[in-house]
């Protein structure tokens, strides 16, 4: 069990870990200027594949093009649902907001199924450029590679977006006191549209990238990825973007390396789920706030 | 005439009387049947006093139901002259004559249209003139309900309590509301000062009623059988047809199913669509009855059945009752009222086996509301792993019947002799299985000390996952294949009798000063440890007694579906609770249940709309919560009577809200 | 309130209108004596509901021949076949809830389905109580049958099909070692995985690597790098059609350049426009093959292409087989009788349907054979064929 082994799996885990990131990414930005846990957003990542589909096989664009109308439509589709189903709950209970999430996501992929059949669906060939090449053993394709790469300029992309925009200070600072900031002339409605239309349209982009790397989608592929990319972002520290991103990429190194070498100690990968979880809860019971997360100071 | 302010009855209370009085007549004199061969027609007289059977109608029609509706006619036309009499008129004349006028037309409806789809309609025929007289009643009727009295003021609601200083905040009640309200309020005075006791006795009238006449009468409206779940099930089969999927299809298209003019085909699913919808409502062939005559057929099933028999019943019994439930100590009363409950749902569920099984997965999910209630709306934390604990209740009740009781090919013959097993060894087993759910409780308690809220809802996700995946990877217990085998020991009574004592335990622990720290912790934990209230302790307490009922469920749950299988109990069992907790309202026992009996109903209910059932229930989700973020009893519970009500009952009944004073508005 | 009253009356007015379609009776040319109910459990929501839709579109093609032809014959009269089709959600105590329902108040005469066997086992629990004729056509729990004189199914089950294909690879590939990826969470994948080792096991291969992920992965190359790691002479993969693209893909992505193998559960159509070339000249073992189907199948086939646009997958073919077998024995009972049909059904002998020629062994389960499928020019090709020894009996020919 060599390097080339070590290094083939790092292939997989970044792979796997950056796509679980691009989902939590849109969970964590959510719910650091709502305190939303916005269950919906696994199914705003299906339906950002599923457009994916409408753009490549009815419109026929390419891959770059299809990957921005599905953003842009997703992204839509988000500052939809929260002007829609979010706003009139802005000062209920928190709990009921996440309840209607829950059923807006139900909606979606059940109303996906109910409008679109059972099929299921994949990109046209020639999407995406899929070769494959192998070095010093290592075998890698296109396809991981753009994945990757694209995951990590999204991520920078955003990050200089929440850091050094005006917009993004102004994200920040509803997150830090939604009720100071208004006062400040900032118009809260605005902060949290732009918040759902890049958090939807990073998980469109999740969802494209999702569906050329395992292409075959269906309407309740959100579902599953959806819960992962939840724990992702609430290991990482929920609210914080770089926890987001270290999150889901930490469960993707935990989910494969649990495979690659779970069975040199004797544990067959059938284990590997209870021990991925295990994992993580020994994690939040020792930092109980996620590993970039900060205790919300409470006044008593 | 009617411009006195003082008059006793309005102009509508005296077409009302007229308009009974004509149902009355028309029924005994009106022609119903048209026999063959020219012998003349029957009046419902005839039918009223046939005794012999000489008309020999085909066995169809159920005498019985063709005297009710004279007899209660009767009854109420003379319950009407009473309280007209004794100037009670806001009490029960409109509400009993608009009843009876309904049933009134109902049932000749009814009858008319049993004639159109009757099979072999040789040997009589319907006439249809009751049915206009019916309507014409009906419509009388209705306009008695909106011609307000003399001396009413329009529908005002006072929200701020009268005795506060602050002014009284008067909210006009918006139009289209007002009928409504109008007929609740009417009803409620009507049916003031009835305990529950006399409603369970009603209700356990109606559904001998049905138990006795049930088929026959849904014979006579159409029907194969007696309706189930109160005609929920029918109700939909209509849209049944209903398909969407090429709707979006020529959008999202399949590999190699792609669609030349996407927008051409998509508009083609969409009118298919429209015309397939408009046909579903309206009748087509005699076999598929359409949505709005299906509704008919299952209002009046239900009016006929079940509402009239409750309300008579109960207002029949309102003074004894009463009597008899301040004679007696509070936990008799409570015990009666239980006996009664459980007598009623018995025969209802007794009918047959499918409903027994409704009643059984309404009280399996009650347990697993109330319990996540205590978690996430006593205590405040959002625990969404509920099903795990559900399954290890499952798994180890399972076993443990399996293992000593029953000879199975999984476990080889039983360890203990078999007779054993009922009643002692079930409840051995499911109370181990809770114990041992609740062991799993654990391992969200003890992280729940240090992590909070979100984080924690991550923790009970994982338990849940960790649950399952262990299962799939013990083969000894079947793995992913399942445990088959279990044997079916649940019926009603077991579910019955845990569902109560989970529901009363509960009930008691957040009403004692344990409670009262588990709602602080919700409230603010740091003040509440501040307060000197151990949260440790009570967290432990809480997640226990959730996980432990929790687990008991899922005992009973295994035990009537003869077979457990780790993905029963997986993420998607766990949103189900908690779409029934938010459902019914964080910190309400009364909600849960509610919640739990209508969820479960609203599951059978939608099933023939196949994969729009799940479209259409997370819709009414939400509009609900948009409605009511609360819940439908967010942080209250219901107000029933159960302890009966003290005193005599004063002429006015209720309070009355018009416009002035008032207490039953403050609960809006 | 004078607007209010004229909606009340318009309200009324409109119901007085349905009262105005007055029934018309069924305008047939055949005169049925009455109706033969049978219900029909799919999963039409839940995790599999590409399933419930085959079956679906199955067994009504399947009533609406039966039908056309003026239904069945008992005692010399027609009886019209009526099919209730109701939806279990891929969940246990959905389809136990919809079978009581069925057998108890709608008085089915017998069920079709459900398809999984994590419905089929506890369904099958309900419909042997309560006496009532059950044909799974897709379920392959051994459990769903065992002991259960009232349950039937068409599927072949898991022991047989493990060994099929273990020396099938043994004998064509002369494979000294194998690999096995199957889903842990799901029955029907992991039963043919275990038997599958134990009949390599027995034919001198070596399984190298058993590795295994859960319902809904999408991500197998970990488990695919462990494979390659063991350099496997043959990969098999009981998954099912959705699955196996993201397999064969990521396994060819990372390297591996051996045979892929796998069960009757690829035996879907969409399985050649989703894999494409990568599925190119691969393996697996199915209960029959489209190109040399009997004069059954063949009808069957194109009618079914005919009507939904799309070839039949297993599922279609064997709720389509189920349907068949059901009213084989209703006829051959002569009579409505629950018992009656259900001793028809367990004597039925050499039942020709369209995923084979079979016979019924005590248990309910058929003896069919297996043929073995290559992926040959974007479709299903006949190979090779495995049948149960002594099966089919000389007689036919």
């Amino acid at each position: 069990m060599d390097l080339t082994f070590f290094v083939q799996q790092l292939f997989n885990a970044l792979q796997l870990g950056s796509l679980y990131a691009l989902i939590a990414l849109g969970y964590t930005m959510v719910y650091g200027v709502l305190l939303l846990i916005n269950f919906a957003h696994g199914d705003i990542f299906m339906v950002g594949a599923f457009l994916g589909v409408f753009a490549s096989m009815v419109l026929g664009l390419p891959f770059v093009a299809a990957l921005i109308v599905s953003m842009l439509l997703t992204g839509l589709l988000g500052v939809t649902i929260e002007r829609v189903a979010y706003k009139p709950l802005r000062h209920a209970s928190r709990l009921s907001v996440v309840i209607t999430a829950l059923g807006v996501g139900l909606l979606l992929e059940n109303g996906m199924l109910a409008l679109t059949g059972a099929d299921p669906r994949s990109y046209p060939e020639g999407f995406i450029n899929t070769t494959s090449f192998s070095i010093a053993g290592v075998n890698l394709t296109s396809v991981k590679i753009i994945i990757i790469v694209l995951a990590f300029v999204l991520f920078f992309g955003l990050y200089a977006i929440v850091q050094r925009t005006k917009w993004g200070m102004a994200m920040r600072a509803i997150s830090y006191d939604k009720f100071a900031v208004p006062l400040m002339g900032v118009s809260q409605n605005q902060i949290i549209s732009l918040t759902f239309l890049l958090g939807a349209s990073l998980a469109a982009a999740g969802g494209i990238l999702w569906g050329t790397a395992f292409p075959v989608l269906s309407p309740y592929m959100g579902l599953r990825v959806g819960w992962k990319a939840f724990i992702a972002a609430v290991v990482g520290g929920i609210g914080d973007i770089r926890g987001a991103m270290l999150g889901g990429l930490l469960l993707g190194f935990i989910e494969i390396y649990t495979v690659a070498y779970g069975k040199d100690i004797g544990i067959t990968s059938t284990w590997r789920d209870p021990i991925v979880f295990g994992l993580l809860l020994i994690i939040l019971v020792v930092r109980p706030t996620g590993l970039f997360g900060v205790a919300r100071r409470q006044k008593v | 005439m009617f411009a006195t302010n003082r008059l006793p009855f309005s102009l509508g209370d005296v077409l009302a009387v007229v308009a009974a009085l004509v149902i009355l007549v028309a029924f005994f004199v009106l022609p119903w049947y048209e026999l063959d061969d020219d012998a003349g027609t029957v009046t419902g007289y005839q039918i009223a006093t046939d005794t012999e059977d000489d008309l020999d109608l085909a066995g169809r029609v159920s005498h019985m139901f063709l005297l009710t509706l004279p007899i209660a006619a009767l009854a109420a036309g003379a319950l009407a002259l009473w309280e007209l009499a004794s100037r009670r008129y806001d009490r029960a004349v409109p509400v009993m004559i608009l009843v009876v006028g309904a049933l009134a037309l109902a049932y000749y409806y009814g009858a008319f249209w049993y004639e159109g789809r009757s099979t072999t309609p040789d040997e009589f025929e319907f006439v249809g003139s009751g049915f206009w007289v019916g309507l014409v009643a009906l419509i009388g009727l209705i306009v008695q309900a909106f011609i307000p009295y003399p001396h009413e003021k329009p529908l005002k609601v006072i929200v701020a309590p009268q005795d506060t200083a602050e002014p009284v905040q008067v909210i006009e009640v918006p139009r289209w509301r007002r009928p409504f309200r109008w007929f609740f309020r009417r009803f409620r005075q009507m049916m003031a000062r009835t305990p529950m006791l006399a409603y369970l006795i009603g209700i356990v009238a109606a559904v001998e009623l049905e138990r006795r006449d049930g088929a026959s009468f849904a014979g006579l409206l159409g029907f194969r059988r007696p309706l189930s779940l109160f005609g929920a099930t029918d109700l939909l089969e209509p849209f049944s047809d209903l398909d969407f999927s090429g709707v979006l299809t020529p959008f999202f298209p399949a590999p190699g199913k792609t669609f030349d003019a996407p927008l051409r085909s998509s508009w083609d699913a969409l009118r298919g669509l429209g015309e397939t919808f408009f046909d579903s409502l309206f009748t087509q062939s005699a076999r598929e009855p359409g949505f709005f005559s299906l509704l008919l057929d299952v209002l009046e099933y239900d009016v006929v059945l079940f509402v009239i028999p409750v309300i008579v019943v109960a207002l029949l019994l309102r003074g004894p009752a009463n009597r008899l439930l301040v004679a007696l100590p509070g936990w008799l009363g409570i015990l009666l009222q239980l006996g009664v409950l459980y007598l009623g749902l018995t025969i209802w569920g007794g009918l047959n086996d499918y409903r027994e099984l409704v009643l059984i997965y309404i009280g399996v999910n009650v347990m697993l509301t109330v319990s996540l209630n205590l978690v996430n709306g006593y205590m405040g934390e959002f625990s969404v792993g509920h099903a795990g604990f559900m399954a290890v209740g499952a798994y180890v009740s399972a076993v443990l019947t399996m293992w000593l009781f029953t000879d199975s090919n999984v476990f080889g013959s039983a360890a203990l002799p078999s007779e054993w097993g009922l009643p002692l060894g079930f409840i051995v087993a499911l109370v181990a299985g809770g114990a041992a759910a609740a062991l799993a409780g654990l391992m969200v308690a003890f992280p729940s000390f240090r992590t909070r809220g979100d984080y924690l809802a991550i923790v009970t996700l994982a338990v849940n996952f960790i649950v399952t995946g262990v299962i799939n990877n013990v083969s000894a217990i079947g793995g992913p294949r399942g445990l088959n085998g279990v044997p079916i020991w649940t019926d009603f009574s077991w579910v019955f009798v845990f569902t109560v004592v989970s529901v009363l335990a509960i009930h008691s622990l957040v009403n004692s000063t344990l409670g009262k720290g588990i709602i602080a912790i919700r409230e603010d934990e740091i003040a509440a440890e501040l307060m000197g209230i151990n949260t440790r302790r009570i967290k432990l307490v809480a997640f226990l007694v959730s996980s432990f009922i929790a687990g008991m469920a899922g005992g009973l749950f295994a035990h009537v579906l003869a077979y457990v299988n780790p993905g029963m109990f997986g993420i998607l069992k766990s949103t189900e609770v908690l779409v029934m907790v938010y459902l019914g309202g964080m910190g309400s026992i009364s909600g849960s249940i509610i919640a739990a009996v209508l969820f479960t109903i609203l599951i059978e209910a939608f099933r023939p709309l196949a994969v729009l059932k799940w479209v259409a229930i997370p819709l009414i989700l939400i509009l609900l919560m948009l409605h009511r973020p609360q819940g439908l009893f967010g942080f209250r519970e219901i107000n029933i009577n159960l302890r009966g009500f003290r005193g005599r009952a004063t002429d006015k009944g209720l309070p009355i809200t018009i416009g002035g004073t008032g207490d039953d508005a403050a609960a809006h | 309130m004078n607007k209010r009253i004229v909606g009340v009356i318009l309200t009324l007015s409109v119901i007085g209108m349905t009262l105005g379609f007055a029934p018309v009776s069924a305008q047939d040319d055949c005169d049925f004596a009455g109706e033969i109910y049978i219900g029909v459990i799919a999963p039409l929501t839940g995790e599999i509901p590409k399933v419930g839709q085959s079956t679906v579109e199955a067994a009504e093609m399947a009533v609406a021949e039966v039908n056309a032809e003026c239904g069945l014959q008992i005692d010399d009269e027609n009886y019209e076949v009526i099919i209730l089709v109701e939806d279990n959600e891929a969940k246990a105590e959905s389809s136990v809830a919809v079978a009581t329902r069925l057998i108890v108040e709608e008085e089915v005469t017998a069920i079709i389905g459900p398809q999984a066997s994590r419905q089929a086992v506890p369904t099958g629990q309900v419909a042997n109580d309560r006496e009532t004729p059950m044909i799974s056509p897709w379920s392959t729990n051994p459990d769903t049958t065992f002991d259960r004189p009232w349950v039937f199914r068409v599927a072949f089950l898991d022991p047989f099909q493990g060994p099929v294909v273990a020396n099938f690879a043994a004998s064509e590939f002369g494979a000294q070692t194998a690999a096995v990826l199957y889903d842990v969470a799901s029955d029907y994948p992991k039963g043919l995985a275990e038997n599958f080792r134990d009949a390599a096991t027995d034919a001198g291969i070596e399984v190298v690597a058993f590795e295994s992920f859960t319902t809904g992965d999408t991500d197998f190359s970990s488990q695919l790098t462990n494979i390659i790691n063991a350099s496997p002479d043959v990969l098999f993969t009981p998954q099912y059609y959705n699955e196996v693209p993201l397999i064969v893909q990521q396994a060819r992505d990372l390297g591996y350049e051996g045979q892929i193998v796998g069960s009757d559960s690829w035996g879907t159509p969409d399985l050649l426009d989703l894999c494409g070339a990568a599925c190119e000249g691969l393996f697996f073992s199915t209960h029959y093959a489209p190109d040399i189907a009997t004069e059954v199948g063949q009808t069957f086939i194109t009618a079914y292409e005919q009507e939904y646009g799309a070839k039949p997958d297993d599922v279609a073919a064997l709720t389509y087989d189920a349907f068949q077998l059901l009213f084989t024995a209703i006829e051959d009972a002569n009579s409505l009788d629950k018992a009656e049909i259900r001793d028809a059904l367990a004597s039925v002998e050499l039942f020709e349907g369209v995923t084979g020629v079979m016979s019924f062994d005590e248990q309910g389960d058929p003896i069919k054979c297996a043929v073995i499928i290559q992926i040959k020019d974007g479709a299903f090709t006949y190979y090779d064929s495995a049948c149960p020894a002594g099966f089919p009996p000389e007689t036919t020919d």
